[in-house]
C-alpha cells in the first residue's frame, strides 16, 4: 500500500494537535481550577476542525475526542462521544454551505457548543438525583466560563493546521 | 670612519681599556670579598625590572599552559562529581519516598493489628478525574489483584477513601466519599447516633459530605468524629470517614444534618488500600 506523504504528515500533525490538548485538559489543568472547575479544551478544538475542514474530519475528530474525553472523565459514560462526533460533523457540514470560517463565527459556535456539553452533563444529576437548578448551573456556567479562556489559543493552532491541510 | 678602520686606527687603544675595565672589575671583586662589585651591583639593578617582567611572562605563559594542560581533566573530574551529585540527590529523593512509604506501611501494620478482620490490597493513584460533575480517580490494581466491585478504598491510617465503582482487570475507579452519588450508612463516634454520610453536589466542590437522617435534635458538636456503621455489608464497621465541622437543619425543619470533612486529606492521597476482605460484625463476634 502507497499512502502519500503528505497524508501521512496530515495524520499526524492531527494527532499531535489532539494529544496536546487532550494532555492539557487531562494532565495539566486537572491541576489548576479556577472557580473551582477545570477546563473543557477538546471540545473546541472539534467546533474548529469541523468548521476549517469539513463534515468528515469533524466527525472523526468528534469521535476520537469523544472516547478521550468519556475515558479521561468517568462519569460521562458516552455522552462525549456521541455528541463531539455530532458537534463535529454538523459543524463541518454546516461550514460548507452556510458558515462564514472566521474567529467569529468559531467563537460563537464554541460558546454554544460548551453550553450545550455543560446542559447535557448536568442533566442526569437535574432530572435523576434532583440536585437543584441553582447549583448546577452554577457549575455548569464556571465550566462555561473557565474553558471560554481557550477559545482564542485553540483557535490558532487548530485554523493552523486545518487550512495546512487545506492547502 | 668604519669600523674596520676605527679598529685599526684605535684598536690598542680599545684593547688596553677594554683590559684595564676588567683589571679594576677584578680587583675591585677581589677588594669586597663577597662576589659582588659595583658593576654587577649595578647591573642587576639595572636589568632587575627586566627579569621580574620575563619572569612574571614566564609565570603567565606557564599558568595558560597548566590551565590548558588541566582543563579536561577538571573538566572530566566535574563531570564526574556532577554525576555523583546527582545520584545522591537520586538516593536522598529515593529514601524520602522509602520513607513514606516505611510510615505508611507502619501505619498500615498498626491498622492491621488492630483490624485483623480486613484483607488489603495497597494500590497507587494513577490518575484524578477531570470532571466537574463527579470525584473519582483511577488505581493500578484491578481484578487480577483479587479487587472486586464495591471494594471499599481507605488510607493507610484507616480512614475512608472512597469506593471501586468499576473494575478493569489491572485498573478500577474508585469514586471517592464527596462524590454526590456517594451514601454510607454512618454514627457519630461520641453519642452512637446513626445516619448516613452522603455526598452532595455542592458539598463535593467544597471536599465536604453530610450526614444526613439524623433524628430531631440530635446531639451534635463541631469536631464530633463519624464512623462507619457497617450497616449494609458493604463498608467494614468503624472506619472513620470524617469530623463534624457544622450541623443545619433540613429545609423541612424535621431533621438535622451535619456537615462531614472527610479525615482523609484527598487532595494529596497518592497511595490508597482497597479492603478486598472483611468480617461483619456478627462474624468476629
Amino acid at each position: 500500500m502507497n499512502i502519500p506523504k503528505n497524508k501521512i504528515k496530515r495524520i499526524l500533525t492531527h494527532f499531535l494537535l489532539l494529544f496536546l490538548l487532550y494532555i492539557l485538559q487531562t494532565s495539566v489543568f486537572t491541576h489548576i481550577r479556577l472557580f473551582g472547575v477545570f477546563p473543557l479544551i477538546l471540545p473546541l478544538a472539534v467546533v474548529g476542525i469541523g468548521l476549517f475542514e469539513d463534515g468528515l474530519n469533524g466527525g472523526i475528530w468528534g469521535i476520537v475526542a469523544g472516547l478521550l474525553c468519556d475515558i479521561s472523565l468517568a462519569d460521562s459514560g458516552v455522552l462525549f462521544t456521541v455528541s463531539l462526533a455530532a458537534i463535529g460533523f454538523f459543524t463541518g457540514f454546516l461550514s460548507e454551505f452556510i458558515l462564514a470560517r472566521g474567529f467569529p463565527t468559531y467563537s460563537l459556535l464554541s460558546l454554544l457548543v460548551l453550553a450545550v456539553l455543560s446542559f447535557l452533563q448536568m442533566f442526569q444529576y437535574l432530572i435523576f438525583d434532583n440536585v437543584s437548578f441553582k447549583i448546577l448551573s452554577r457549575v455548569a456556567l464556571n465550566q462555561i466560563l473557565y474553558s471560554a479562556l481557550f477559545i482564542i489559543p485553540v483557535y490558532y493552532p487548530v485554523k493552523r493546521v486545518a487550512r495546512k491541510n487545506r492547502g | 670612519m668604519l669600523m674596520k678602520d676605527f679598529f685599526k686606527t684605535k684598536g690598542v687603544k680599545v684593547a688596553i681599556i677594554l683590559a684595564a675595565v676588567l683589571i679594576i672589575i677584578l680587583l675591585s671583586s677581589l677588594a669586597f670579598g663577597n662576589g659582588t662589585n659595583v658593576f654587577s651591583n649595578t647591573l642587576r639593578i639595572i636589568s632587575s625590572p627586566f627579569e621580574q617582567g620575563l619572569t612574571y611572562i614566564a609565570s603567565y605563559l606557564e599558568d595558560i599552559y597548566s590551565y590548558m594542560y588541566d582543563f579536561d581533566r577538571l573538566k572530566a573530574e566535574n563531570e564526574e562529581l556532577k554525576t555523583q551529585i546527582a545520584e545522591i540527590e537520586e538516593i536522598v529523593r529515593q529514601s524520602k519516598v522509602s520513607n513514606a512509604e516505611n510510615q505508611r506501611l507502619r501505619e498500615l501494620l498498626k491498622l492491621h493489628n488492630s483490624r485483623p478482620d480486613m484483607v488489603f490490597e495497597d494500590a497507587a493513584i494513577v490518575s484524578w478525574n477531570s470532571s466537574n460533575w463527579s470525584s473519582t480517580f483511577i488505581i493500578n490494581k484491578g481484578s487480577n489483584t483479587g479487587i472486586e466491585l464495591y471494594d471499599c478504598v481507605i488510607t493507610e491510617t484507616g480512614y475512608l477513601v472512597g469506593q471501586v465503582i468499576e473494575v478493569g482487570s489491572t485498573t478500577s475507579v474508585v469514586r471517592t466519599i464527596i462524590d454526590a452519588e456517594t451514601s454510607i450508612g454512618a454514627i457519630v463516634d461520641r453519642t452512637g447516633i446513626s445516619g448516613v454520610a452522603e455526598g452532595d453536589f455542592f458539598l463535593m466542590h467544597e471536599g465536604c459530605l453530610k450526614l444526613s437522617y439524623l433524628p430531631a435534635g440530635a446531639d451534635l458538636i463541631n469536631g464530633d468524629t463519624v464512623l462507619t456503621s457497617g450497616k449494609g455489608e458493604v463498608f467494614p464497621q468503624g472506619l472513620v470517614i470524617g469530623k463534624i465541622t457544622s450541623a443545619h437543619k433540613e429545609e423541612t425543619g424535621l431533621n438535622w444534618y451535619g456537615i462531614i470533612e472527610p479525615s482523609a486529606e484527598l487532595s494529596s492521597l497518592t497511595q490508597v488500600f482497597v479492603v478486598t476482605d472483611f468480617k461483619f460484625p456478627e462474624e468476629q463476634a
